[in-house]
């Protein structure tokens, strides 16, 4: 991150929901809020831009999150309201202009809570919160920001299957970050024009989306789909030098089969190929890497003593 | 001399503006992701 900072490629920092907490019953609640305090600092000081509330964000209670935004940590959500006045506890969206480029965050839990947190959270928050539909928030979300911003951005804490319903039902979104279900994604989903990421989790993992704009209003295009063509088309060449070889030894009709079907199978992928990498595109492009975090990067200084002062041990 | 240099200053600010807008190129950003980090300070082995 610092690294692009330095070459001076705007980095923007966001967090896709369950931030702070996890749903272990035996959790020192007091060990818990030091972490999270720390987290929040932690995100702070990498200049964060977006931090969606996830539901497991709310397991020690509003006013945690309340402090950590007044701290200035930018913490959003389109569909978590006050019950009384319905109106949003956080900042629904937020908009940061990079390069030219306005792009808004908005972000999104789902109001059906896991089971093993249902109880802990009646708790905590009870009646304080009033979840919207999700899909009724994002339309209200959209029609407010199209006019407003170049990009739409969602950071989720629904899960997979609701951001596929979510994204067919309100068109108008660019990209989604999500994952409640800790898993990662080495290639995005995509529904429509709507891309679809995941990271991971428990810090195992950032995504990493690259992206060159060239005119916000026109489709972007998956630069990683190149280097998964090229390496479809290296295991179909292995495969069939493995088969020819095999071929030329003891011929078998049903080899001869095979290898007709992997050649045609190349021979597509290389059009494919030969279409994307062809003419420059006027288009937008994008890339997509997870980066795992381990013992080689560096760590901070300042966030290492934070962590030493706060006598926190590791995990 | 103070009307040459005000001139000047202003040639320099619309070439500056016109270059930019010439050579300026596609808009890069980078978006780094995080979620369900859920209180993990150190991360757990990848």
């Amino acid at each position: 991150m610092e690294k692009d900072r330095a070459e001076g490629t705007p980095v923007l920092v966001v967090d896709s929901g369950d931030l702070f907490f996890m749903t272990k019953a035996k959790v020192d609640p007091e060990k818990a809020s030091a972490k999270a305090r720390l987290i929040g600092r932690a995100y702070r000081r990498m200049a964060a831009v977006a931090v969606n509330v996830g539901d497991l964000d709310l397991l020690q209670g509003l006013d945690f999150l309340r402090k950590e935004a007044s701290q200035g940590l930018p913490l959003i959500s389109a569909n978590l309201l006050d019950p009384s006045s319905r109106t949003p506890i956080f900042d629904p969206y937020v908009i940061q202009k990079v390069s030219g480029i306005r792009i808004a965050f908005f972000g999104l839990l789902s109001p059906n809570f896991q089971p093993e947190i249902a109880d802990p959270m009646r708790k905590t928050v009870g009646e304080r919160i009033f979840i919207k539909d999700p899909v009724e928030a994002a339309q209200e979300m959209v029609l407010k920001l199209r006019d407003k911003v170049d990009m739409i951005l969602l950071l989720s804490d629904l899960g997979n299957y609701r951001e596929h319903e979510l994204v067919k039902a309100v068109p108008g979104i660019h990209f989604v970050f999500g994952g409640p279900e800790g898993r990662g994604l080495a290639q995005p989903n995509r529904e429509g024009k709507t891309y679809m990421f995941q990271s991971y989790a428990k810090g195992m993992y950032v995504g990493k989306l690259r992206l060159t704009i060239k005119n916000p209003g026109l489709p972007f295009q998956d630069e990683g789909r190149v280097s998964r063509l090229q390496g479809e088309i290296r295991n179909l060449d292995r495969h069939l030098q493995d088969l020819q070889k095999q071929q030329a030894g003891q011929p078998n009709p049903e080899v001869a089969q095979r290898i007709q079907w992997i050649q045609q199978q190349k021979a597509r992928f290389q059009e494919q190929l030969r279409q994307f990498s062809g003419a420059p595109s006027q288009e937008n492009h994008f890339l997509w890497t997870l980066e795992p975090l381990n013992a080689s990067l560096s760590e901070d200084e300042d966030i290492k003593g934070w962590i030493q002062e706060a006598g926190i041990d590791p995990d | 001399m103070r009307y040459i240099a005000w001139i000047l200053s202003v040639l320099v600010a619309v070439t500056l503006f016109l270059f930019q807008k010439v050579e300026g190129g596609p808009a890069e950003v980078t978006l780094v992701h995080t979620s369900n980090v859920t209180g993990h300070l150190f991360p757990c082995p990848s």
